[in-house]
């Protein structure tokens, strides 16, 4: 007793030797020959490559050109920065020397003048006799305005 | 003896990265069952052949385009069974007319495992197989060949789940009566 799977692959056994021409090689190169078909890792190489052949390739002269222009920029800055340090190294320059010290003079003779003047101490308080009747007169006119509103108070209730 | 694994587990992400080995396995697993289901329809070996080859080209080369890994089988079978009705349009057109027998069933069958068919009968469950129309033959291999749930058989086939289940089933009552006329 059989399956009829086991019927209808058995049937077809004999044609296995003519499947067995198809190659898996064959096929795992259709895969990575296929633009949908890339494996994983390839895809960022073709992305680069899709952007050389659209953005880079077609406009080459012009690339070029601005290649060489930045190459020149590039090395004429490298050389005057090149001359300035060695020319710096080699000899101090006297004029620079001579402002310097010219400004050390300055700023000491600014601050020789500027040194600050002692602080106006405050003025010592009087003796007590000159402030106590000053704080009496003070207390007498609060206690007769108080003594105005009592009086006005009681005359309003009777 | 061949059994389909139910939840088998196919290299497709290495075939999907172009490893060979993997494409050796996918070739073992499916090449006859593919062929058998080509040759079943088309009846010509050469053009089987030339189906199952160019199928698993296209394969390889749309494999990309495959999102669930599990159902390469099914998609498979579905790059060459429309390789079939190209061949069919081009050598008879007639053959795959509407089908009269698209009715709506109560599914009283067997499965692909449970139908057991004894020696003296294969050579007649072959012919019976080849009297059916291309419709009703192409879902009962599928079923038969790979177990293909419903859904797998109508996205193969691009038919609805009603039609393969009428088709099915109408198929599965051809047989039942196949066999008990030769068992009385």
């Amino acid at each position: 007793m059989k399956t009829p799977r086991e019927i209808i692959l058995e049937r077809h056994q004999s044609a296995e030797a003519k499947l067995a021409e198809i190659r898996q090689e064959d096929l795992a190169a259709s895969v990575r020959q296929s633009p949908n078909g890339c494996p994983e890792e390839t895809v960022a190489a073709m992305v680069v490559l899709k952007f050389w052949r659209e953005s880079i390739w077609p406009f080459r002269r012009g690339w070029l050109g601005l290649t060489a222009v930045w190459i020149v920029i590039a090395a004429a800055n490298f050389n005057t920065r090149e001359t300035r340090s060695t020319r710096a190294a080699t000899q101090p320059n006297q004029a620079v020397l001579a402002a310097l010290q010219d400004q050390r003079r300055l700023m000491v003779q600014l601050l020789e003048s500027a040194v600050p003047t002692p602080a106006s101490s405050p003025k010592p308080p009087g003796p007590r006799s000159e402030r106590e009747p000053e704080r009496f007169r003070k207390a007498a006119t609060d206690k007769s305005t108080a003594c105005t509103e009592r009086t006005g108070a009681f005359s309003l209730s009777s | 003896m061949l059994v389909v694994a139910e939840h088998e587990q196919l290299p497709v992400r290495e075939a999907r990265a172009g490893e060979p080995e993997a494409w050796g396995i996918l070739l073992a697993r499916f090449r006859l069952p593919l062929y058998a289901y080509v040759y079943e329809l088309v009846h010509q070996e050469q053009t089987s052949l030339d189906i199952v080859q160019e199928s698993f080209i296209n394969a390889a080369r749309h494999i990309a385009g495959l999102q669930r890994d599990e159902k390469f089988g099914s998609w498979l079978f579905n790059i060459a069974h429309q390789k079939c009705i190209q061949h069919w349009r081009k050598q008879h057109p007639e053959e795959i007319a509407i089908d009269p027998q698209d009715d709506d069933f109560a599914d009283a069958g067997f499965g692909p495992q449970e139908l057991l068919i004894r020696k003296e009968q294969e050579a007649e469950f072959m012919k019976l197989l080849d009297q059916l129309t291309v419709p009703h033959r192409a879902v009962l291999l599928l079923h038969f060949v790979e177990d293909f749930s419903l859904e797998e058989i109508a996205s193969i086939t691009r038919a609805q789940i009603g039609t393969v289940k009428s088709r099915l089933h109408y198929a599965r009552k051809a047989l039942r009566k196949l066999f008990e006329e030769n068992e009385t």
